[in-house]
């Protein structure tokens, strides 16, 4: 259904029934998208194991938040490349790799 | 950018009522080589690359300073142009680039810049360099607070910017612009150039520039990276979602239904990480969330400002091209979904207003959403 598959970018949500947990991890995997999701439940280890199983960016426990200290970005159709955090800032840095001679030693 | 004859101008519009807020000249593809040669010029031979780190943080302390002097009229600004509720642009377009300052401030302090190590054939000194003139390309949805996430980190680690706004919500960066130039930082460092699709092609595939931070849909990210690969210029790409909330059979439903609903409809869905598939146990489907049946409360005549956030359930959608896809795709699929709750008859006039709806279907999506050309609407 597409209007489970597309991104409206209105206010437009769809309810999905699912049976078990296995069928819920597919069903939240089944999307060309990979930014962000939530699990709701009593047990926030059950729910650190169920955010194991999904392919998203980034995911969230029985909460909803995005951190600036780490890594925000997309699987999939979602993006490439990850803002805030370390891995944000290395994304506006190039590596570069200086070979030092022999017997070299920092500081030394 | 001056605003002098020769530019294309647009109007601005309030959201609500159509009204015309203001005229913003577009950029010309001579206003892009432009910045880039003084971007390129401030990169290459200015001092902003070779500060100190500590001189560096200074300068961007005091933009993210300035923007909490500035926060209403930021919000204020934000919320004309794209129809946020003034508490979500207060929250969402001031302090929240004042966090992405701060975070950013506290990173670049503690990154590795130089490492040496041991390696296979001798010693290493492995270096990170500022990537040099950095395309930031932002969306009209949460304008500033994207604007942040890139400048910030370009900014601390010596890079130079032209900075891209949405011609659907230009007006804040020229508060943006006033804010930079008093916070001191050298000419030439960012540049602010309100553009037109054309022109944005030309921005990213512009030889001048070595990388591109987009955000936005997935068919303009994808068309950014296209352009980009001439150049092999990298990219970084924030684009849209789908993103599932599952509630599990032991969730506590009143909790869950408290933390889905505003994260379904922040900014009236328009979030790229809003949660807007909601995955309940068939076996509990009658107690699971509903958030249709919460009736948006909403005039036509009021406006974000005038509006109590605990009454903002339903604001106007901020872009021209999304007000239509909205509309005509929640109502057209609404009423194609087996068991649909189909979207209320509220639009205004002006076809601005997008109430909350949802649709629920009776077989698991996951038989009908398999992987296929699904495009993205924003």
């Amino acid at each position: 259904m597409r209007i489970a598959r597309e991104e409206i970018f209105g206010p437009v949500v769809c309810l999905i029934p699912y049976g078990d947990e296995a069928e819920a991890v597919r069903v939240a995997n089944d999307s060309d998208f990979g930014l962000s999701g939530s699990v709701w439940t009593a047990d926030v280890e059950r729910g650190i194991d169920f955010a194991r199983r999904i392919r998203t960016g980034t995911f969230n426990v029985n909460t909803f938040s995005l951190d600036m200290l780490g890594p925000f970005g997309g699987y999939k159709n979602s993006g490439l490349g990850r803002e805030f955090g370390p891995e944000g800032l290395s994304e506006y840095l190039e590596h570069k790799m200086i070979h030092l001679p022999a017997g070299y030693e920092a500081g030394a | 950018m001056d605003g002098s004859a020769g530019h294309r101008h647009d109007p601005d519009r309030l959201p609500h009522t159509e009204q015309v807020i203001g005229s913003v000249p577009h950029a010309s593809k001579a206003d892009v080589d432009r910045a880039v040669a003084v971007a390129r010029k401030a990169f290459d031979e200015g001092p902003w690359p070779r500060m100190t780190l500590d001189e560096r943080i200074a300068v961007v302390s005091r933009i993210k300073d300035a923007i909490a002097v500035r926060h209403e009229e930021i919000a204020r600004s934000i919320s004309s142009q794209n129809g946020s509720p003034y508490s979500w642009s207060v929250l969402a377009q001031a302090l929240g680039p004042m966090m992405v300052y701060d975070a950013a401030i506290t990173v670049a302090r503690a990154y590795p810049y130089e490492e040496h190590r041991q390696g296979v054939l001798g010693p290493i000194l492995v270096r990170r360099e500022p990537v040099g003139v950095v395309a930031a390309v932002i969306p009209w949805n949460v304008p500033q607070f994207v604007a942040a996430a890139k400048l910030a980190p370009a900014l601390l680690t010596g890079s130079t910017v032209i900075l891209k706004p949405s011609p659907e919500a230009p007006l804040d960066s020229y508060i943006l612009a006033d804010i930079a130039r008093e916070a001191g930082l050298p000419e030439g460092v960012l540049s602010i150039l309100p553009a037109d699709r054309e022109v944005s092609e030309y921005l990213v595939g512009h030889p001048g520039i070595d990388k591109v931070s987009f955000t936005g849909s997935v068919a303009a990210g994808k068309r950014v990276m296209e352009v980009a690969a001439r150049n092999l210029t990298r990219v970084t790409l924030e684009l849209g979602g789908k993103s599932a909330a599952v509630v599990l059979p032991d969730a506590d439903v009143a909790t869950a239904v408290a933390g889905i609903v505003p994260a379904a409809w922040m900014n009236n869905g328009q979030a790229c990480v809003a949660q807007t598939r909601i995955l309940a146990p068939a076996a509990g489907t009658r107690r699971s969330p509903r958030p249709s049946r919460r009736r948006p409360a909403h005039s036509s005549s009021a406006t974000p400002s005038t509006r109590r956030p605990s009454s903002a359930r339903s604001w106007p959608s901020g872009s021209g091209s999304a007000r239509w896809t909205t509309s005509g795709s929640a109502r057209r699929r609404a009423r194609r979904s087996s068991r649909a709750a189909a979207a209320r008859r509220t639009w205004n006039r002006a076809g601005t207003w997008s109430p909350p709806s949802s649709a629920t279907s009776t077989t698991p999506c996951g038989s009908h959403a398999r992987r296929s050309s699904a495009r993205s609407s924003a």
